[in-house]
């Protein structure tokens, strides 16, 4: 199809009550951002885990019920605070990201997502002799915490063959400093997204590894990079690298 | 994409670039339109509706995460669910602009042209209807639209891992429920999967 179309009455027709539409009633030329913070769904307010003193929460229940599955805060400042207790309620994690304005994917059932397994730049795992080395010996020692983001961290860099330089002290996200952090704390997973971050306006996938590790990866500014953060599986024994 | 609409904001503010825009895509929106609908009618209010909420939402439309047709029918399914709710509530809605009053009769022949051409799909469209409404979308844009499992998989939010799993589960399904209508499903469910 092309510009020489034939349009029949009805199109054009229709073409020209749009163009008068668009005329008449044009958009912003500063479009807000794209993925506005919708109203946050104010299940619950409770005080954060000594964050900031009125935080607003909202809760996973997920399907076993009883206690929440995860939690998401946006701090006063505008960080979002996500404490995964339990590898439950994707979709309501999604959806409590989603208000606080984060694009997420959210996924547990370990169909092989993940920067341990690793991800290659069409969004497939990349092949077993091209995966970093597992583990990264838990270099945050004291909660099993692993810390793996943007080359700059102590771990090795997650990315995907194109990247630049795994590891080189370079940036290969090219996102700057550290868009986010995934701790361990205690038997929770906590993943803090600063207000300045540009995954506040990236999509993001917040997955499992088959070892039941929880990952967190995103594009990087390099065509083609993955780049992201992964715990050790507090189930499993630390492997070694 | 071609230069004369992008980026795609564009649409939303200048009448040539969404002109543009328009005629490249008129023919694809009538036709996801017809794969969905059988009155004429309610066909032109619906492409109207499509193009109207594309120009509304061209904003939100980020190259990174598919071809912009993908996009464009992600608008589509929206508009199409917005008019159902409509119906449900009964409720009169004024429409910014009525498709229907566009029409002439030469017009009205070639939406039913349309139509006509688009039946099959509008039978499968039916045999889809029994699916939860995740999977069912999904195998719509895919079977029906002709959208790669990846391009779907964006304009619905999953995984593409995630869609190929519910497109398995949801084709036997609707290779059973065929057969029950009596046809024939390799002819009816043109799925197998472009990549």
């Amino acid at each position: 199809m092309n510009a020489s179309t034939q349009l029949d009455t009805f199109e054009t027709t229709l073409l020209a009550e749009l163009r008068r539409e668009v005329a008449e009633h044009p958009a912003p030329a500063v479009v807000p951002a794209v993925r506005r913070p919708r109203r946050p769904l104010r299940l619950a307010a409770v005080a954060a885990t000594g964050v900031a003193a009125s935080v607003v929460a909202v809760f996973g229940l997920g399907s076993s019920g009883g206690s929440p599955a995860f939690a998401v805060e946006k701090t006063s400042g505008g960080d979002v605070i996500v404490t995964v207790h339990r590898l439950d309620d994707a979709g309501g994690l999604e959806k409590a990201l989603r208000a606080k304005g984060i694009d997420a994917d959210v996924s547990y059932d370990a169909d092989g997502f993940g920067p341990t397994t690793g991800i290659g730049p069409d969004g497939k795992p990349l092949p077993e002799d091209q995966l970093p080395p597992p583990g990264a010996d838990a270099a945050g020692g004291d909660q099993g915490h692993v810390e793996i983001q943007g080359g700059t961290g102590p771990g090795h860099t997650e990315s995907g063959p194109q990247a630049a330089q795994p590891g080189g002290g370079d940036d290969p996200c090219g996102l700057g400093g550290e868009p986010a952090t995934l701790t361990q704390q205690g038997s929770d997973w906590v993943l803090t997204i600063p207000a300045d971050s540009p995954l506040q306006d990236r999509h993001v996938e917040i997955g499992t590894d088959s070892t039941g590790a929880l990952s967190v990866a995103y594009a990087g500014d390099e065509p083609h990079s993955m780049c992201g953060m992964v715990t050790v599986n507090r189930g499993a024994a630390p492997r070694t690298g | 994409m071609r230069a004369d609409y992008d980026p795609l904001d564009r649409i939303g503010r200048e009448p040539d670039a969404l002109e543009a825009f328009y005629r490249d895509h008129v023919e694809a929106v009538q036709r996801f339109v017809a794969r969905r609908v059988s009155d004429p009618h309610l066909a032109a209010d619906l492409t109207a509706d499509v193009f109207l909420a594309a120009v509304d939402g061209a904003a939100t439309y980020d190259s990174r995460r598919g071809p912009v047709v993908a996009w464009l029918y992600g608008v589509g399914r929206n508009a199409i669910a917005a008019e159902a709710r409509r119906r449900t509530r009964e409720l009169l809605a004024v429409r910014r602009i009525e498709g229907r009053r566009l029409l002439d009769g030469a017009a009205l022949a070639r939406i039913e042209e349309r139509l006509d051409a688009e039946r099959e799909s509008r039978r499968l469209h039916r045999a889809i209807a029994a699916l939860p409404e995740e999977d069912r979308a999904l195998l719509e844009l895919v079977s029906l639209d002709g959208l790669s499992i990846a391009d779907a998989a964006r304009v619905l939010g999953v995984k593409p891992a995630t869609a190929r799993v519910r497109l398995h589960r949801s084709r036997a399904r609707v290779t059973a429920r065929l057969h029950e209508m009596g046809e024939t499903p390799d002819r009816a469910l043109p799925v197998e999967v472009r990549q």
